[in-house]
C-alpha cells in the first residue's frame, strides 16, 4: 500500500495542473471586499462570455423559481445578492472541471448533480443560510473518486474489483487498498483550491458526521442528500450498496419522513439532466 | 419496445429500457421522460441508439417494474434491522409505482 504521505503529495500536485479560472479567484476576491458595487462585479464576470452565460444559466435553472427569465448578471446580482452569484460562479467554473474529470467514472456526475439538488432543496426546507453554497458542497462531495481514478489508476482499478467481489462500499475498498478515502482526498484537493472550511468539511466528513465537529448542520444535509440521491437510483456513485444513515444526522436536521418523501420526489433523472449542462 | 437511433428520438417519448454502460453499470433508468437535455446529454455520452416505450399502454410494464424493484430490494441489502431505511425504502418503492402510473398520462 502507498504511504499516505505519498498519496497526500501526489493529491496535492493536481491541484497545479487543475485550477479553479483566474476569474473565479478574482470575483471570488471583489466579492470578499465589500466595497465594489454589484457593477463592478457584474463587468468583471461579464469578460467572460461562457462563464456569465453558465451562470445565467444556473440562474434560471429552477432552484430559485423566477416567473421572468433573468439575462444579466447585473439583474441576477440584485435579485439574488453578490454572495448567491459569486458561489454561482464557482459552481459555474467548478462544472467543467469536475464533468471533464468525471468522462473517467460513469454515472458518477448524474449522482453528484442528484446529490447538489437534494443538498440545495434540504438547505431550503430547513432555511439554512447559503442554499447555493451548500448544493455545491453537494456538487462537489465525490471529488475525491475522480482524482482516485486519475492519479492512481492501479489502485483504482483494484478498488474497483474489490467493490464488484465484495458488493461493499467503495470507501470500504478505499480503505483496504489506497488507505485513505475519496472523502479525505476531495478534502486535500480542494484546500488546495482554497476553498473556504464551511465548504471543505461537509465533504471531508460526509462519510464520517459527527454532531460537534463544525459545519455539523451542513455535512448532515451532504450526509443525507447522498444517500437519497443513491436510494433513488440517480447516476452511479461507484457501488450499489446503501451507506446507514447516520442517527445522530437525522437528530441534527430535525426534519420528518414527509421531508424526505417530498424531496425524493424531486429526485428524478430526468430532473437531473439539463439542470447544470 | 423498439430501438431508435438517438437522433429520430422526439422529447416526450419514454424509454422502456435502462440506458447502460459497456460495462452494465445503468446510466439512466428505464421509463425516464427523454426531455430534450436528456437527449443532448445521451448524444454527448456517446450513445447511439435507446429503448423507447412504443406506446401509452406498453409504457405500463409490469416486469419493467419489477426489475426496477429488484434494483432498490438490492440497493437497501444489509439494512432490513433499521426502521428508518425500511421507511426509506418504501418511499421509493411508492414513488416507482407512482412513476409508471404518470407513464400513461
Amino acid at each position: 500500500m502507498l504511504d499516505k504521505a505519498v498519496v497526500r503529495s501526489r493529491v496535492e500536485g493536481i491541484s497545479k495542473v487543475v485550477t479553479i479560472p483566474a476569474v473565479v479567484n478574482r470575483i471570488v476576491a471583489m466579492v470578499a471586499t465589500g466595497t465594489v458595487s454589484a457593477g463592478e462585479v457584474a463587468d468583471e464576470i461579464g469578460k467572460d462570455q461562457v462563464l456569465a452565460a453558465k451562470v445565467l444559466k444556473l440562474v434560471n435553472s429552477g432552484f430559485y423559481g423566477f416567473r421572468q427569465p433573468i439575462t444579466t448578471i447585473t439583474h441576477a446580482m440584485v435579485l439574488l445578492g453578490r454572495d448567491v452569484v459569486r458561489t454561482l460562479v464557482m459552481t459555474a467554473s467548478v462544472i467543467d472541471i469536475v464533468d471533464r474529470m468525471n468522462q473517467l467514472l460513469e454515472g458518477l456526475w448524474e449522482h453528484s448533480v442528484g446529490t447538489a439538488r437534494a443538498a440545495g432543496t434540504l438547505a431550503q426546507r430547513l432555511k439554512m443560510h447559503d442554499v447555493e453554497e451548500i448544493a455545491l458542497c453537494g456538487l462537489l462531495h465525490d471529488i475525491g473518486k475522480v482524482i482516485v481514478a486519475q492519479t492512481f489508476p492501479t489502485e483504482h482499478a483494484r478498488i474497483r474489483q474489490v467493490v464488484a467481489e465484495r458488493n461493499c462500499l467503495q470507501i470500504e475498498a478505499e480503505a483496504e487498498v489506497l488507505g485513505v478515502s475519496h472523502a479525505e482526498v476531495g478534502m486535500w484537493l480542494l484546500k488546495k483550491w482554497s476553498l473556504p472550511p464551511n465548504m471543505i468539511y461537509p465533504i471531508a466528513y460526509h462519510h464520517a458526521f459527527h454532531p460537534r465537529r463544525d459545519f455539523a448542520d451542513r455535512t448532515a444535509v451532504v450526509h443525507l442528500a447522498d444517500i437519497l440521491c443513491r436510494a433513488k437510483g440517480i447516476g452511479y456513485p461507484g457501488d450499489r450498496r446503501l451507506p446507514r444513515l447516520d442517527p445522530e444526522a437525522w437528530q441534527l436536521l430535525g426534519l420528518d419522513l414527509a421531508d424526505v418523501e417530498e424531496v425524493c420526489s424531486y429526485l428524478t433523472d430526468e430532473s437531473v439532466a439539463g439542470v447544470l449542462d | 419496445m423498439p430501438k431508435l437511433p438517438l437522433a429520430r428520438v422526439q422529447p416526450g417519448q419514454r424509454l422502456s429500457r435502462p440506458v447502460k454502460t459497456a460495462a452494465g453499470v445503468v446510466m439512466v433508468q428505464a421509463g425516464t421522460e427523454l426531455t430534450a437535455a436528456l437527449i443532448e446529454r445521451l448524444r454527448t455520452m456517446g450513445v447511439e441508439v435507446v429503448a423507447v416505450a412504443s406506446g401509452g399502454s406498453s409504457a405500463r410494464n409490469e416486469g419493467l417494474l419489477a426489475d426496477q424493484a429488484a434494483d432498490v430490494e438490492a440497493r437497501f441489502a444489509g439494512h432490513e434491522q433499521d426502521p428508518w431505511m425500511m421507511r426509506l425504502k418504501a418511499i421509493v418503492l411508492r414513488q416507482l409505482a407512482g412513476a409508471d402510473d404518470t407513464a400513461d398520462a
